[in-house]
């Protein structure tokens, strides 16, 4: 046990719970929400990953002492970047899908089978 | 059946890796030699005072033209897959007299505060994704305000495809002068002034013009659908 | 002097391109997207000819890894490399006389990025400069597989999109767990850390980057997206995913387990969970009325039958895991190109409906026989020499289990093939006659030269295998190439 715990904790919690929420719902809408929570509880875990206690953003003027990581923040940006752009891919195929439809529930689209 | 089985796989799998991180990585110390070179030389090596921008633009700048590449790739796929469609119009409510006289007056800070963002992306935090996405919401507003607004698609897609040629070209010209794609060609100045860090600032500008014209784009062709 | 970065630059030059002229003047995409492909494939074909001798290293930013980003092109990645960029720019080729989907400028910018994608994983020296690619490849391949905007193609896009996306957030697990215990993202640099950290976080990591890569490369019970993509997509777009796609992935998932996570473990689980893809597929395949998803079954199936080859892990096994990835590529990418002509011309997609197509037109017929017949390594054909070498490398170790399997899988496989071809040939006086563009046929024609001089002359292209498994064996001979170089 550390005191990393409770972010580690948080971040698994948040990709378990996004899935879930990604297989159990029946609408596409909320499966992409279950996506992007998922997509949250992976950043917060590279960022955790990075922590270095008692440290300030690594931004080097005057007065720093200690600064956190610097990788895995480029690395969240690039990510969040990444998600944005998966979600508005599968929003413009949910809008197409609905179009053709008439409903977001994957039960009604026939053939859509798991 | 079978995707039940697996759901449950994965959550065994994902506990694990909770386990694992939890016993056995250190938590908030000092451990990487990549990231102490990075904070220890990064600012003598690039000019610039923002490391994670300099880690960003120059160390992993190849990432970066990926993810510009994504998020282009996402503009352009938005626009194929919404390419000619129309649900029943409805009819649009002008909006409030409030909303589009401060949309007049809030407009050109947000997009000066939009550029503030990407220019200074070496020194304070930000940058030209933050920038470009902050001068998209500007349009948004414009959007809101003026039901009838437009953005021109070849005034986008002049800015975007410039913008990204242009990012390529910095790139190869650093190939060519320095043998290293994306290297840093210009002089590196002072740290901490604006007009240092050689190519961070031009990459930064060019990444904030690109995300704000594709991001801008997106909100175009989302609304244009509802036609 | 080729560098690997001119095939991503020249890539993006051309995406941007068609973005920039493209409200001015349309449908210039086909021409640009043929053009730079060819260019790539130019970079890519001298980049292959150099590795053979001294592996390419590239280095971006002006700095050494593990301070930036690296590509590397040794003899593994270039035969990859090359394959992916000839499949990619036959279809390009084949596009030219065939209508793209609509709209078409967008379209071929999303082929190039596609590409491009699939080439930088393939070059990529970086764990997070993979998923960058993956991310572009998958992103791309969505939006391709979609873009018909027919039900069923918006099936298999948001399917496809799902699953991809939680396999590739795994991954990100996976790396943060990696670069949580060694610091580093250099996948040289984390396999010479490997043996210093913890066995456990390892063996988790290990689990998780099989998952994520499992699902691109269509293996059981990750694929379910697959038959719906390639059932949805246009025949074109199934050949990108049966050629480039699945073979990017399938990359990643070898050099991935093979350099970092070198465990024991490794080589039971690709050969179980290959096996199974393998079987099951073929099965399914066995019960399908319609051609492309039947072909899209065999292709998950083939996928399968190269992974667990490769699990077996011995030079030789290795040499036939390559070799019968090569094969399927060719094969594949032609019979879908070949349905694609079909219903462009006829409009049919039913396995009764082709019903006397061959005997109507013989070129076709033709072209439809021997792709089939290389799939199933009839001798004289390429497909005999892998198909050969895989049952001779699976016997040498002793695994009789596994090879009978894979002798089962196979005559299913015959068996459904056969029964098409039998229909293919069919006495039927309602036929139809096609009109066959030349141009359209050139990929087609080319490939099944390819088949045909192989199978006649295997040694011409089995020591670039030979080479390629040296280099994927010897992971040590990688990691001092990068780091000690």
């Amino acid at each position: 046990m550390n005191g990393g715990a409770m972010f580690y904790g948080a971040a698994i919690a948040l990709i378990i719970g996004g899935i879930m929420i990604a297989a159990t719902k029946r609408n596409l809408i909320k499966i992409i929400i279950g996506l992007n929570i998922m997509e949250t509880g992976v950043n917060l875990l590279l960022i955790t990953t990075g922590y270095i206690s008692g440290g300030t953003a690594p931004i080097m003027n005057k007065t720093w002492t200690k600064v956190v990581d610097p990788i895995p923040q480029a690395l969240v940006l690039t990510a969040i970047v990444i998600g944005v752009a998966v979600t508005a891919m599968a929003l413009s195929i949910v809008v197409r899908i609905y179009e053709k439809n008439n409903s977001l529930d994957i039960r009604k689209i026939k053939e859509m089978r798991w | 059946m079978i995707k039940k089985v697996l759901i449950i796989l994965l959550f065994v799998l994902l506990g694990l890796s909770l386990y694992s991180v939890v016993k056995y990585n250190t938590f908030g110390e000092d451990k990487t030699v990549v990231a102490r070179h990075y904070i220890d030389y990064g600012m003598k090596e690039t000019g610039s005072q923002n490391i994670v921008t300099a880690v960003v633009v120059l160390y992993r700048g190849f990432d970066t033209l990926g993810e510009v590449t994504v998020l282009f790739l996402a503009a352009t796929a938005l626009g194929a897959l919404l390419h000619g469609l129309r649900f029943k119009s409805k009819e649009k409510e002008p909006s409030s007299l409030i909303v589009s006289t401060a949309a007049r007056y809030i407009f050109p800070l947000i997009i000066l505060f939009g550029t503030y963002v990407f220019v200074h992306g070496h020194l304070t935090p930000g940058g030209g994704f933050p920038g470009g996405v902050i001068i998209a919401s500007a349009f948004l507003l414009l959007f809101l305000a003026y039901t009838q607004k437009e953005v021109s698609e070849k005034t986008l897609s002049l800015t975007e495809g410039t913008a990204g040629i242009l990012y390529v070209i910095t790139g190869l010209l650093g190939l060519v002068m320095l043998n290293s794609f994306l290297a840093n060609f210009l002089p590196k100045g002072i740290p901490g002034k604006l007009l240092s860090a050689g190519i961070i600032p031009l990459i930064y500008i060019l990444i904030g013009f690109k995300v704000g014209a594709e991001m801008t784009g997106v909100l175009r062709n989302l609304k244009e659908e509802e036609k | 002097m080729v560098n690997p970065i001119l095939i991503i630059a020249i890539s993006l030059f051309g995406a941007f391109f068609i973005a920039l002229i493209s409200p001015f003047v349309k449908r210039t995409g086909k021409i640009i997207a043929f053009l730079t492909i060819g260019f790539d494939l130019y970079i890519g074909a001298s980049l292959a000819l150099k590795s053979l001798r001294t592996p390419v290293i590239a280095y971006t930013a002006g700095f050494k890894p593990p301070f930036s980003i690296n590509l590397v092109v040794e003899p593994f990645s270039a035969v990859f490399l090359l394959i992916v960029l000839t499949i990619g720019f036959l279809i390009s080729l084949y596009y030219l006389a065939h209508p793209g989907e609509e709209p078409e400028d967008k379209f071929f910018t999303l082929l190039i990025l596609n590409l491009m994608g699939a080439s930088g994983i393939i070059m990529t020296g970086d764990l997070f400069n993979l998923f960058v690619f993956f991310e572009i490849t998958a992103i791309s391949s969505y939006a391709l597989v979609s873009i018909r905007k027919q039900k069923a193609s918006l099936e298999g896009g948001i399917k496809y999109l799902i699953i991809s996306s939680i396999g590739s957030s795994l991954f990100l697990v996976a790396i943060a767990l990696l670069y949580g215990q060694t610091g580093t993202l250099n996948i040289a640099d984390i396999a010479a850390k490997l043996p210093f950290i913890n066995k456990s976080v390892a063996l988790v990591a290990f689990l998780l980057i099989l998952v994520a890569f499992f699902v691109e490369s269509e293996i059981f019970p990750f694929n379910g997206w697959a038959p719906d993509a390639y059932q949805g997509a246009g025949e074109g777009i199934s050949a990108l995913l049966a050629g480039v796609i699945s073979k990017a992935g399938l990359y990643a998932l070898i050099r991935l387990t093979f350099t970092l996570l070198d465990l024991p473990l490794r080589s039971k689980l690709l050969i179980v969970f290959g096996i199974m893809t393998f079987l099951i597929a073929e099965l399914s395949a066995l019960k399908q009325k319609r051609v492309k998803r039947m072909l899209a079954y065999s292709s998950i199936g083939q996928m399968g039958l190269v992974v667990a080859i490769f699990g077996i892990g011995t030079i030789p096994a290795l040499k036939a895991a390559i070799f019968q990835g090569v094969n399927h590529a060719v094969s594949k990418v032609a019979l879908f190109l070949l349905v694609g002509m079909v219903i462009k011309n006829l409009g049919i997609y039913k396995l009764d409906d082709y019903k006397g197509l061959g005997r109507k037109n013989p070129l076709l017929g033709l072209l439809f026989s021997l792709a089939i017949l290389n799939l199933l390594g009839f001798p004289l054909f390429a497909g005999f020499w892998s198909k050969l070498s895989i049952l001779l490398s699976t016997g040498k170790q002793g695994l009789y289990l596994l090879l009978s399997l894979i002798l089962t899988g196979a005559i299913v496989e015959v068996y459904y093939y056969v029964r098409f071809m039998k229909i293919l040939y069919e006495r039927n006086e309602e036929a139809s006659h096609l009109e066959i563009h030349l141009l359209e046929a050139m990929p087609i024609i080319a490939m099944a030269a390819f088949i045909i001089i192989i199978g006649v002359n295997p040694g011409l292209i089995t020591p670039l295998f030979e080479k390629a498994s040296e280099a994927i064996f010897m992971k040590f001979s990688y990691i001092n190439l990068v780091i000690g170089g």
